[in-house]
């Protein structure tokens, strides 16, 4: 307990009740579990970020847009769609856009606007139809992104 | 204390003397609850949660936040706590003062009003109550003077206390940029080398703040020995702690739902930038 002090000689450090004291008294082994852990915790952080630093390519949001199922409402129908960005950057304003088609003609066209859809990652929406998407071709298309 | 001669009168002048402070604490209380909590009532991203954000995640967020109160009040609080019945009290009544400013002030702001759901109101007035709750008990080492008592069962608190009191600095700070977009735009337009700077930054200047709040009044840095154990016991766990915390306040805050967890990283290192500064400066705040 007296290490630490043993450098002090101008005698600032008379407040005897001083927030140093819980620095120096020797650790216990609790608290040397608990800087471990919080040093693992730390490093990962770092060693991940650092990862991805390295082996990222750096390159354009890479966009895709799947059904995840049709649900009949009151007046309408609803589409709900999953909206994956496999690429390494953040793409905003994504806009999506829904078509059903009859015989090649599209009768219908719905679209929707997310805000962000951040890399290698997943959001969800749902586009609505007045006409019932089981009895036509249902076409999905991302139209476009900006850079956050 | 009151010095009655006389048991009977010197035992109410007692009880006057201990509800006189406890009214000024509770003026207090209200007075830090609204000074901490009006940038958060201010911010839209709150408001919206309000009425969407998954019910579960709020009971989460609402009970999580009553042990903190709790141990806030041991250290600092409304009024001289001695048992840990009258912390739990004083967290409930850190609550209702939270819960009561905040609804005031929204109405004021229209921010809630009638043609409203319940549930929205509901759950608009929980969002904003508890950074309200934990300002009503920082309120008293802000505005008031902390007694004897408390400053010494700060010091004792050893260890853990210096680890708990990080926590809530990280908190109080975080929460009121947690919700925001800005936070997580921060996040997705850096690259991961700024990202790395950002956390290597934080670092250093929790250890320098560290440093300076806790070895003041002493000469020197006493020792290289002693230099690396207060980097790892309190810089690095602090640290830690941080990000911990901000990543459970990306998470009730929806920020973590689909997103891929090295961008979730990004955004916890973000967050963790006001979150390590509060967590260093924690002893000169609470």
């Amino acid at each position: 307990m007296g290490g630490s002090r043993q450098g002090n000689e101008e005698g600032g450090g008379q407040s005897g009740a001083d927030a140093g004291d819980a620095a120096a008294q020797p650790p216990s082994r609790l608290e040397w579990i608990v800087a471990a852990l919080g040093l693992l915790l730390v490093a990962s952080a770092l060693g991940l970020l650092l990862y991805e630093a390295v082996t990222g390519d750096g390159g354009p949001p890479d966009l895709s847009v799947t059904v995840r199922d049709t649900l009949t409402m009151d007046d309408h129908y609803l589409v709900r769609v999953a909206l994956r960005n496999e690429g390494d950057a953040t793409a905003a304003e994504v806009q999506v856009e829904g078509e059903l088609l009859r015989d090649g003609e599209a009768t219908e066209t719905s679209a929707i606007t997310i805000d962000f859809v951040p890399a290698q990652s997943q959001r969800q929406a749902g586009l609505i139809f007045r006409l019932d998407p089981a009895a036509h071709e249902l076409r999905l298309r991302v139209l476009g992104y900006s850079e956050p | 204390m009151s010095a009655g001669s006389g048991v009977a009168r010197a035992k109410s002048a007692e009880t006057d003397e201990e509800a006189r402070r406890f009214r000024l604490g509770l003026a207090r209380a209200y007075g830090g609850a609204v000074i901490f909590a009006l940038p958060v009532m201010m911010t839209m991203e709150l408001w919206w949660l309000g009425f969407y954000m998954n019910r579960w995640r709020l009971l989460v967020y609402i009970l999580a936040v009553v042990p903190l109160l709790v141990g806030l009040s041991r250290l600092s609080g409304i009024r001289e706590t001695y048992r840990w019945r009258d912390d739990v009290i004083d967290a409930l009544v850190a609550i209702s003062v939270g819960a009561t400013s905040s609804a005031a002030v929204l109405m004021l702001m229209s921010i809630i009003g009638s043609g409203m759901t319940t549930d929205e109101v509901v759950g608009k007035i929980a969002l904003q109550s508890l950074p309200a709750a934990i300002g009503a008990l920082v309120a008293q080492s802000e505005f008031g003077s902390q007694s004897e008592e408390e400053e010494r069962r700060k010091q004792e608190s050893g260890y853990a206390g210096e680890l708990f009191l990080m926590l809530v600095g990280a908190i109080y700070l975080g929460l009121t940029v947690a919700p925001t977009e800005e936070m997580i735009l921060i996040a997705y337009r850096m690259s991961d080398w700024h990202a790395i700077a950002l956390l290597l930054a934080s670092l250093l200047a929790m250890h320098a703040i560290v440093y300076a709040v806790e070895f003041r009044g002493q000469a020197a840095m006493p020792g290289d020995v002693s230099a690396f154990r207060v980097f790892l016991r309190f810089t690095v766990v602090g640290y830690a702690i941080v990000l911990l915390a901000s990543l459970y306040m990306l998470w009730v805050f929806g920020r973590t739902d689909g997103v891929s967890p090295h961008e979730v990283l990004a955004a916890a290192v973000v967050l963790g930038l006001p979150g390590s500064l509060g967590a260093a400066a924690a002893r000169l705040i609470i």
